[in-house]
């Protein structure tokens, strides 16, 4: 959406070379080329002097991911996070601007993602397809094919080994720095035991977490741990159920010659202190056992216990199926003591799917030496707390990852703070630990996570004064902590504009997000959010937002509900700020708009009490007429709202009051019309008919309406149906009034001079044709196929080099579902030039899509990606920027968990050194590995004699982290201490605050003195209440970067 | 190990945010109390196996989140459960007023036979008390379930609001027990008048 915004001045510009961009200028004039330049002559020429060769396409940034998410990996040491989806790829993120893709070359879904030794990511796909990948040199270092399907994983972050279990049930492990399977291998061990039994594949394969030389290896009808170093079975475990006893929820009634049911194994887990393990069965029973002695001490399903006990409850294996646990994981605190389980199924009925997480908190563990099996038995009976925690989606959880933050050991669960939990459709949410309430705060998360976090419903993109954002950042909260740190992260690449580039997103769960995008990435630092689940208490899937608009210059924002309600939205100082109220507003859930609530309702005392000063809520219009099919919030106060019933509402923001309340309707022909797009324009030409406004209403048919929008006596506004005409073939989709003299957006603005000499011209973009209007005259037309047009916008540059014979030209960019953007003059829509994109469009989303000024193209591609691009070649400055780091060789891996003692003396365990342990994986004769990378995981490896006394100290200190704000402050501590303007010393404020300040003044009188003629005229236009909003902004930056 | 049980009854306590349904269940189930509010997201689970006569009963309660928000996922927990435990708040008259809301809101989505019963907490606070005993009375006379006011802070009527509610579930579930068995007899008669009928 290009909002009367200016365009920078730009000397003209040669071509660099030309990407992927086709002429798609046709050498024989079409029929409508033919007609439009008899329709338009004596027209001016709003393009004159736009040159083919001043177009193509610089793909400046890529936002999300493409493919469902399907499986995710979190690395605490080196803060980094990776996610892998159905489409094969890895992408791997740090700190803000770190973010590395992986392209494997498989097509299948990566299911496994596993971060390991610091400096690899193990990536295995649905073909047990291994690849080891770098995050030295963010490259594929492996593709390894795996003699047999693999059905059992597991890794144990200090060791370079996977263990592995496959289909024939044979246990083996890969050696990732040498790329080969170790010597260690281990037979079917149930045909060793049952020989009598079918054979079985691995079911679950673990790493003892604190003796790495004992593996737990569970097959369908037997567990059983295993000691690597002896080579010998430490101890079975078999469980049955005998009759009478209830069994879990999904029991099959299926009794052996001996009257007792063996469930099937699902999985198996060790406690984290490796003296307990659970076993899953597929009847849903949890069973725990005691690992040194084979007693069984619990089997209980979630919400029965001693379901192995004859009893009179329900009978064995009762109609109710509830849906199988899925996924189990054993948890721990800080001290890995304190445990609890958290499971995914099994509490609902099969109809109803999954959709929540259960979590059982068993506290601390009794002392194994003093405690007896029976109050073992009741520790895992009785959890200090058990609750469900629902996680709103309408898909099903499909799994679940725990960020541990302690440690990357424990199979990643130690002390997680957020679990991630991954649903079928691919969307991933946050869960807060152990709280269970959902976190969507995008600052805590790395952008692309954010993102897609809860998932986008509408976005679209425009452009804002550097000096009015950077105002509006000035005022925002301290930022959170960020959740990753880890990585360096590129330099800017691209050339920034006055102009802010900004991006917003509406969400599921009732979120509305403006992103900076200026600098190519969206920067988290530099976010607004809106939660409106937190306004309206209600985060169910009928307050996602539909659409959203924005008013730049008076810094209004209007979006639409899925319930059909708009909530009116404006960036203020919060008369009932009250920061230490906190969390309050959360908690009167019994706050509820009531039902026969009127029209235009005021929430002004929903904002929420924590924020000093953003984006708060002011009105909520309820129709109660459907869904909103458009919504446009002028930058004059006025907001008009389309429904599907053909209801159209005018609301003034300045009282507020609705003026404006009709059903549009075609009075000869019968036909429903729907308002598809609104827009305001200055309205020169009506000035004496007393009109200061012209409101556009693009509908369904293709119908474009004109209303005037007039000032009464008693200083209230009026809107008056004035002219209709039929424009388009099909819906209308963007509505452009610019000037017809110069070709000039020409958005209603207050302030606006008129002159008699100008008049309208109005572009309408449909789905299928383009009209260029002049009051009721058709001026133009050009015809594509039947919803091959997503998006259309006006952007313009300078022509000529000095000032005397420079101009500023438009032109119209369209960008088609045939996945193209064409460049058309104005009037007479000849093409200019076609430039085709590098990325397939999805046609659901491409209409999501926006052009802005300075040649930037907003792409959204398919449900979850996006991408900006320039057509001009403007963002291109030529700088070679250095690559994402993602490995810090300063952050040492902490020591591995150590057996408790009480381990050894029961199990008379020998707990090997590293060294032995590798001498009995892989031999004597094991070959060095070569790679960089296997140095550079041995330079931070526990079992690096050089890092012992390192570990002593603490492991990670937070300082090895890669800082931009130290690094600069590094700097700045050897520049004199002295006013860069005046020489003179500032006492009581430190270098880098006066740097800080000086730096920002700059920026302001940079952007002052920068702005082309454009920028001047619109800032010349602005009246009282927009320079009031400005000056606020202004003084609110300042103020802040100098303490006050 | 456990000895066996005879019946496992499934119990739910709904009503307002902030009436104390969390505070109750503690008290019932560990026989603590705390002052600390802590919402409830989603919904709490602990079991506690009572004796009522020579019947062993296995409680399994549900404590399910008051806010409006989690009401949606907490209808699927009012499916098979055979008591449910309205809760307000006696210095609340907010949440008095929502008793009948709650009614309607566990009328539609639990099973027809689950017992209800009405418990006005925090009833040891004469001077923050805004409903009164009577007024909570005549609700559950109109609604038709059993009334009793508690206090889980001073363990006053705890246990004899599960107890009863038991109590209440076993007559029930007797009572059924013996219809059932003389509808069985009947098809058996049934059955047997038929066959006889044959010959």
């Amino acid at each position: 959406m290009f909002k009367k915004n200016s365009l920078r001045k730009h000397g003209s510009q040669s071509p660099s070379g030309s990407i992927r961009a086709v002429s798609g200028t046709s050498p024989v004039p079409s029929f409508n080329a033919v007609t439009n330049a008899i329709k338009t002559a004596g027209q001016k020429d709003l393009s004159d002097g736009l040159d083919s060769n001043l177009f193509r396409v610089d793909d400046l940034h890529h936002y999300g991911v493409s493919g469902a998410v399907v499986s995710f990996a979190y690395d605490p040491i080196q803060s980094l996070l990776a996610l892998s989806t159905d489409e094969g790829k890895v992408y791997v993120y740090g700190q803000q601007r770190v973010e590395a893709v992986f392209e494997l070359k498989t097509h299948l879904p990566i299911t496994t993602l596993k971060f390991l030794r610091g400096v690899f990511v193990v990536a295995i796909d649905a073909k047990s397809t291994i690849f080891t990948l770098s995050l030295h040199t963010n490259k594929i270092i492996s593709t390894y094919v795996a003699p047999a399907l693999i059905t059992a994983i597991d890794v144990d972050y200090s060791l370079e080994y996977l263990l592995l279990g496959l289909q024939t049930g044979i246990v083996c492990a890969f050696d990732i720095e040498r790329t080969l399977f170790a010597d260690f291998q281990l037979a079917n061990l149930q045909k060793e035991i049952m020989p009598n039994v079918e054979t079985s594949p691995v079911v679950a394969a673990r790493w003892h977490p604190r003796d790495f030389g004992t593996i737990l290896v569970a097959y369908n009808y037997v567990v059983v741990s295993y000691s690597i170093i002896e080579a010998k079975i430490i101890k079975t475990f078999v469980y049955d159920i005998p009759k009478g006893a209830p069994g879990g929820e999904n029991a099959r009634p299926e009794f052996d010659r001996f009257g007792v049911y063996k469930p099937k194994v699902r999985n198996a887990l060790w406690h984290p202190n490796g003296l307990n393990i659970v076993v899953l069965h597929e009847d849903n029973s949890l069973v725990f056992w005691d690992a040194k002695t084979e007693t069984l001490l619990q089997a209980r399903t979630l919400f029965d216990t001693y379901v192995n006990v004859p009893a009179n409850g329900p009978s064995f294996g009762s109609n109710r199926r509830v849906t199988p646990i899925i996924k189990l994981a054993w948890l721990c605190q800080n001290d890995p003591e304190y445990t609890s389980l958290l499971i995914c199924g099994g509490d609902s009925e099969a109809s109803e799917g999954v959709h929540n997480l259960i979590r059982m908190d068993f506290g601390a563990a009794p002392k194994y030496s003093i405690t007896s099996y029976e109050k073992m038995g009741k520790y895992y009976a009785q959890p200090i707390e058990q609750r469900v925690f629902p996680v709103h989606s309408s898909s099903n959880i499909v799994d679940f990852f725990p960020l541990g933050e302690s440690s990357p050991y424990f199979s990643g669960n130690h002390n997680p703070k957020i679990v991630a939990v991954l649903f079928e459709n691919g969307e991933l949410k946050f869960m807060n630990y152990p709280t269970g309430n959902l976190s969507y705060t995008a600052e805590l998360f790395p952008t692309t996570v954010a993102w897609l976090n809860p998932k986008i419903t509408c976005s679209l993109s425009f452009a804002v004064p550097k000096t009015m954002w950077l105002g509006m950042l000035s005022a925002k909260k301290r930022k959170l902590g960020a959740l990753l740190k880890g990585g360096t992260p590129a330099r800017h690449r691209y050339r920034k504009f006055d102009l802010k580039s900004v991006v917003v997103t509406g969400h599921e769960n009732g979120y509305v997000r403006l992103w900076d995008s200026s600098a190519g990435e969206l920067d988290s630092d530099s976010l607004f959010e809106i939660d409106i689940s937190r306004i309206l208490l209600d985060d169910s899937p009928e307050f996602g937002i539909k659409k959203v608009s924005f008013a730049p210059e008076t810094a209004e924002l209007s979006c639409a509900l899925f319930n059909g309600d708009v909530m009116l939205f404006k960036y203020q100082k919060n008369r009932n700020f009250l920061p230490t109220v906190g969390d309050l507003n959360r908690r009167l859930s019994s706050m509820e708009i009531k039902k026969n609530d009127k029209l235009l309702n005021d929430i002004s005392d929903r904002a929420p009490r924590d924020i000093s000063e953003g984006f708060l809520p002011s009105s909520l219009l309820r129709a109660r007429t459907g869904t909103v099919t458009a919504v446009c919030n002028s930058s004059v106060g006025f907001v008009a709202v389309g429904y599907e019933d053909g209801t159209i509402i005018v609301i003034d923001r300045r009282g507020p009051a609705v003026i404006y309340n009709d059903t549009l309707k075609d009075k000869g022909l019968a036909i429903k019309l729907v308002a598809t797009s609104i827009e305001f324009a200055n309205s020169p030409q009506c000035i004496e008919q007393g009109a200061l406004f012209t409101m556009y209403v693009g509908t369904s048919i293709g119908r474009l309406l004109t209303y005037d929008i007039a000032r009464l006596p008693n200083r209230r506004y009026e809107v008056k149906y004035s002219d209709s005409a039929d424009a388009n073939e099909s819906e209308i989709l963007t509505i452009l009034p610019l000037m017809a003299d110069s070709g000039r957006p020409n958005y209603a603005t207050m302030g606006f001079t008129p002159s008699s000499e100008t008049s309208n011209l109005v572009v309408t973009v449909s789905s299928s044709d383009i009209r260029v209007l002049k009051g009721s005259q058709k001026v133009a037309r050009k015809n594509y196929g039947k919803g091959m047009v997503a998006v259309g916008g006006i952007t313009g540059r300078t022509i000529g080099t000095n000032p005397t014979n420079s101009k500023v030209v438009f032109a119209l960019i369209l960008v088609l579902n045939s996945n193209q953007v064409k460049v058309l003059s104005i009037p007479a829509l000849h093409d200019i030039k076609t430039l085709t994109l590098p990325y397939t469009l999805n046609r659901r989303y491409s209409s999501h899509s926006s052009i802005l000024p300075m040649g930037d193209v907003f792409l959204r591609i398919n449900d979850t990606e996006a991408a900006l691009i320039n057509i001009m070649g403007l963002r291109d400055t030529g700088n070679n920027a250095h690559d994402v780091r993602l490995f810090n060789k300063d952050l040492v891996i902490p020591s591995h968990p150590a057996v408790n003692t009480m381990h050894v003396m029961i199990g008379n365990v020998k707990v090997p050194t590293y060294e032995d342990f590798c001498m009995v994986m892989s031999g004597p004769h094991r070959t060095k590995a070569t790679r960089a990378e296997a140095q550079l995981a041995f330079a931070v490896s526990p079992y690096n004699p050089a890092n012992i006394k390192l570990l002593g100290n603490t492991a990670t200190p937070s300082s090895a982290y890669y800082d931009e704000e130290v690094q600069m402050k590094r700097q700045l501590s050897y520049s004199k201490p002295k006013s860069p303007r005046t020489g003179k010393w500032f006492p009581g404020v430190n270098a880098s605050m006066r740097k800080a300040y000086y730096n920002v003044s700059d920026q302001i009188d940079t952007a002052q003195e920068t702005v082309d003629d454009y920028a001047t005229k619109m800032k010349d236009e602005l009246n009282a209440e927009t320079t009031e909003a400005r000056n606020g902004l202004l003084s609110a930056l300042v103020k802040t970067k100098l303490g006050i | 190990m456990s000895r066996a049980y005879d019946m496992t009854m499934k119990l739910l306590l709904v009503g307002d945010s902030g009436v104390g349904k969390s505070c109750l269940l503690l008290r019932f189930v560990e026989d603590k109390f705390t002052q600390s509010f802590i919402t409830t997201i989603g919904i709490d689970f602990k079991i506690r196996t009572i004796e009522i006569g020579d019947k062993k009963i296995k409680l399994q309660v549900w404590d399910t989140a008051g806010q409006e928000r989690f009401r949606t996922i907490t209808m699927a927990y009012y499916r098979g459960a055979m008591g449910i435990i309205i809760v307000y708040d006696v210095g609340d008259e907010n949440s008095f007023n929502s008793v009948k809301k709650w009614y309607q809101t566990v009328n539609q989505h639990a099973n027809d036979d689950a017992q209800l019963i009405l418990v006005g907490n925090k009833c040891d606070d004469d001077s923050a008390r805004q409903v009164s005993k009577k007024q909570g009375e005549l609700v559950a006379q109109e609604l038709g379930v059993p009334f009793l006011e508690a206090s889980a802070k001073t363990n006053e009527n705890v246990d004899a609001v599960f107890f009863q509610l038991a109590q209440l579930i076993l007559e029930k579930t007797n009572v059924a027990q013996l219809a059932q068995k003389e509808n069985n007899l009947d098809v058996t008669q049934g059955n047997k008048s038929s066959s006889s009928g044959c010959c």
